[in-house]
């Protein structure tokens, strides 16, 4: 029996992955149509099991290359990375003839790798070559057999941020640029495509650095959390791996609870339920295990204290701004805040030309979603909404 | 056979068979843990743990049981390699440093792993030196087919030494290796951890060790007396119930705590002061040393919160110590931030703080506190122990009206004893007497002023007067300083305050001020309360 267990930190991968067929093959759809993609979500929603999904199990004629660059501070250590993890892809690394073409490759152009195998390719010392030129190279000589390479490319905005605080916004903005002109280079672009994600908003930082032209070729891709069938499912696969039963009306009352349905606000619910379960043994979860679950999920806010927290990168008025929104849609009895009304709020905080771009951010990052025709905003999930009040209170 | 409580003190001086035959709580968690492993195939990056609690919480212990059962367990030894790091490692600040250590120690778990720290040494000055490092360990892994479990005691001071391009990549690595798997422990909330411009965001699965609950502790003592050979532990637990929950609840239930005081019952027979007073005596060095690893000033204040026992604002601690509140501030932050004391939130600008450790600050209290401050303790102590040992209240069958003529004739006769001057006023009150009844209460409140002896029943008409929803006579009552009621019945007072909070913010206040060694009395009294409100 396939069993899916609770995850709440690492990417779920292999059978640990919930499935979501819609996505998978409308990422595939954009993979074939041969752009290059910005995989967009909210942090938690599940970018990187996504696309590490993908990467498991790709589809014919691509080879699948995934890289983290979290930790990346300048432009050449970033193609580094890419560099290296082309050479070592395993699935790269089966085939003969591509392998063959990287040694040859190596021997001629490389000269500095010491070694190109089975284990993985080590660098010389002391010879600092540019890897971007690198890059080029291999994509020129490289025989991928008719297939296509897609580099997936985690944690690439955090990447800009860093070269950003270190180095300054003109080099960060070049790590744009240079990504760009790999994308538009035609001598090559045929033989790869770049997937980018990242738990920070690659729109936004592009935008705060006034540089949306060098990702506006992307395709984008935005995760949508769970629809309500799928999210019955995803309970539904996890308890076939637990001691615990909830019925139909008792899984429907959390998803109420949740509404924004991201797979981790469900695994952590869950999670909950399972502390619980051990520890007052009960088998048969009801609605009020249900609401102990969520509010012990709020209580402990340190699951949630992030999403104030990372407001902070706005400064001043746009701070100010946005937090007022935000509490304003928590206190009102209707739980919302009109378009009109923000408006308003815009003017008092001479926002009136930028106050769009920080709603969509507030929207694009997952606080609030937007009811276009009757112009209203709401908090995506209760949950947010009720930790928001109990951060107030405090 | 007498304990060692030295050997108590330190679980890394257990020998299995020692550890895993003690090894009696902190079992849910135990399993929890090892059936994740079990079921893990680590085919892909799996979920790593941090274990979360106070020092003392079994921590240490419940990682060593891990570590343990992957090397017995046939199936597990097969697949996994247990590495567990001391609980000080003060050499680790560097990443590189963690592999060279991890490498170290696989060396001396299995002669396979022979000669891969000096595999790594080769290449100590190339630039990538930590990149390489856990690469040659990941590949040795791979090549012998096991999979590390790396089992890190203090986790949070070593990650918190790492540079921020250090953390995200051991994130890097986390998120990426199948080969490695980390079960860290840590005594602290670690910051990064949630702070989402931290690269560890909610990346570790925490488990939180909470102190051991009264059917716990009752496991734990029996355990140990099996251990020890008190063939009459069973008979020991029943005589000292009242004495050892008082203590398990003065102490948080720390199973390291809990230790010292099974050795201090099972020895000779003495009153629960003083077997509190002992029981401090042995924590003593423990406890010095964090008074003494702090700057004159953090003494200070540490000093004025820990003498106030309730939580106490930045105002009333900088007027004490006549500092300025801004400066104040700062400190505070910092002794939070070092774990020492609790924040607790007034209002949106203000907050009050409180010593984290509550057992510290009973401690604090009976070795630098003035008489009054002692006093507190004290009651605090016998509080707990006559609520803890008390009977089930026996509802009364007999005629309300018949059973009041009959008091007041007894007052009548002898209206300047304490039984029957208290015997009427609870009947009045049974009987909806409210004003008559607390006329009654302040003689008897008057006569038992000098002795404790009375407290038991005392506390028995607070908690009445509250199931009579009479919270503003009650409150006043409290607030009559001649009769001490605030001190001596802390617990009932802040169940008061729980039925007054919504009446206005200062009740509030009051309430978000109890201990956490208050919490499960004050619980109690409100459930007693509540259940009353609905037999009256």
């Amino acid at each position: 029996m396939l069993i899916i267990k609770i995850t709440t930190g690492q990417a779920a991968r292999g059978d640990n992955f919930f499935k979501r067929p819609i996505l998978i093959s409308k990422l595939w759809r954009k993979i074939d149509s041969e752009s290059s993609i910005i995989i967009s979500a909210p942090r938690r929603v599940g970018k990187t099991s996504l696309m590490r999904y993908i990467e498991d199990n790709p589809k014919d004629k691509y080879y699948i290359v995934y890289v983290i660059t979290e930790s990346v501070y300048n432009e050449n250590k970033y193609y580094k990375e890419i560099v290296k993890a082309i050479l070592n892809c395993d699935s790269i690394r089966k085939r003969d003839k591509v392998i063959n073409s990287i040694k040859d490759l190596a021997k001629n152009i490389f000269k500095s790798i010491d070694e190109v195998g089975i284990d993985s390719v080590k660098f010389s010392k002391n010879i600092e070559l540019n890897y971007y030129e690198k890059f080029i190279e291999i994509m020129r000589s490289i025989d991928l057999e008719g297939h296509k390479l897609i580099v997936m490319i985690d944690e690439f905005a955090q990447t800009i941020e860093n070269i950003q605080q270190r180095e300054g916004t003109t080099y960060a903005v070049h790590l744009l640029q240079s990504n760009r002109a790999l994308r538009q280079n035609s001598d090559i672009n045929n033989k790869f495509q770049f997937i980018y994600t990242g738990s920070i908003s690659l729109e936004g930082i592009a935008r705060r650095m006034d540089s949306s032209k060098f990702i506006n070729d992307l395709d984008i891709l935005k995760v949508t959390p769970l629809s309500e069938g799928e999210g019955k499912s995803l309970i539904n696969e996890l308890l076939k791996g637990l001691d615990f039963t909830m019925d139909d009306d008792t899984i429907n009352h959390m998803l109420h609870k949740i509404k924004w349905l991201i797979p981790f606000y469900i695994q952590l619910a869950m999670d909950k339920i399972q502390d619980i379960y051990d520890e007052e043994q009960i088998h048969d979860i009801y609605n009020e295990s249900v609401d102990i679950a969520i509010k012990r999920m709020i209580d402990e806010n340190n699951k949630f204290s992030s999403w104030h927290e990372r407001l902070k990168v706005y400064k001043n008025n746009d701070y100010k701004f946005i937090i007022e929104v935000l509490n304003i849609i928590s206190i009102t009895d209707a739980k919302m805040i009109t378009y009109n009304e923000i408006y308003d709020l815009a003017v008092s905080y001479n926002l009136f030309e930028t106050y769009k771009d920080l709603l969509n951010t507030l929207i694009d990052d997952g606080y609030i979603n937007n009811d276009e025709e009757q112009k209203i905003y709401t908090f995506t999930s209760p949950i947010l909404r009720m930790w928001w009040c109990k951060k107030n209170e405090n | 056979m007498k304990t060692s409580s030295l050997r108590l003190y330190n679980p890394n001086n257990l020998t299995e068979k020692e550890l895993i035959d003690r090894f009696v709580v902190r079992k849910n968690e135990f399993v929890k843990i090892l059936k994740d492993i079990k079921n893990s195939d680590m085919k892909y990056p799996e979920q790593h743990y941090i274990i979360e609690a106070q020092r003392g919480y079994g921590k240490t212990t419940l990682l060593k049981r891990l570590y343990f059962e992957i090397k017995r367990d046939e199936e597990l030894n097969e697949r996994f390699i247990p590495v567990i790091f001391p609980e000080e490692q003060y050499n680790i600040r560097r990443l590189f440093k963690l592999w060279e250590v991890a490498a170290h120690h696989l060396e001396i778990e299995s002669d396979e792993f022979i000669g891969l720290y000096d595999e790594m040494l080769k290449y100590s000055v190339q630039e990538d030196y930590e990149e390489i490092c856990f690469k040659i360990l990941e590949q040795k892994l791979k090549g012998k087919n096991k999979k590390l479990i790396l089992l890190i005691d203090n986790i949070g001071d070593i990650l918190k030494k790492f540079k921020t391009h250090e953390q995200q990549k051991f994130r890097e690595i986390l998120l990426t290796s199948a080969e490695i798997r980390i079960i860290g422990a840590s005594s602290e909330v670690l910051e990064f951890a949630f702070d989402y411009n931290k690269p560890f965001y909610d990346f570790f699965k925490r488990i939180k060790l909470k102190g051991l609950t009264e059917e716990e502790t009752k496991v734990f003592f029996k355990n140990l007396g099996k251990i020890f050979n008190e063939k009459d532990i069973n008979e020991i637990f029943k005589r000292n119930k009242g004495k050892i929950e008082a203590l398990r609840r003065l102490t948080g239930g720390a199973p390291r705590i809990m230790t010292l005081i099974f050795d201090i019952i099972i020895g000779e027979h003495e009153a629960t002061l003083k077997e509190l007073d002992i029981l401090l005596d042995r924590v003593t060095p423990l406890y010095k040393n964090i008074m003494d690893r702090l700057s004159p000033v953090q003494q200070e204040i540490i000093d004025v919160i820990a003498l106030s026992l309730d939580a106490i604002t930045t105002k009333e601690i900088a007027d004490k110590i006549r500092m300025q509140s801004k400066e104040v501030s700062a400190q505070l932050n910092l002794l939070e931030k070092n774990g020492l004391i609790n924040k607790i939130s007034v209002n949106k600008k203000n907050y009050m703080y409180q010593i984290k450790e509550r057992f510290f600050n009973i401690w604090y209290i009976m070795r630098f506190g003035g008489e009054k401050e002692k006093h507190q303790v004290q009651w605090l102590v016998d509080f707990f122990e006559t609520w803890c040992s008390r009977e089930k209240l026996i509802n009364k069958s007999e005629n309300k009206e018949s059973a009041l003529n009959c008091d007041k004739k007894n007052f009548y006769k002898q209206c300047n004893d304490f039984n029957t001057i208290y015997v009427l006023s609870k009947t009045l009150l049974w009987n909806d007497l409210i004003e008559e009844s607390l006329e009654k209460a302040r003689l008897f409140l008057e006569i038992s002023n000098s002795t404790d002896k009375y407290n038991k029943c005392i506390n028995e008409y607070l908690i009445s007067l509250m199931s009579k929803k009479q919270y503003n006579s009650l409150f006043k009552l409290f607030n009559e300083n001649e009769f001490k009621l605030k001190d001596k019945f802390k617990p009932t007072y802040f169940a008061l305050m729980y039925f007054m909070k919504n009446q206005n913010e200062k009740f509030e206040i009051q309430y978000k001020k109890v201990g956490e060694e208050l919490e499960e009395t004050v619980e109690e009294i409100i459930e007693e309360v509540k259940k009353n409100n609905f037999s009256l």
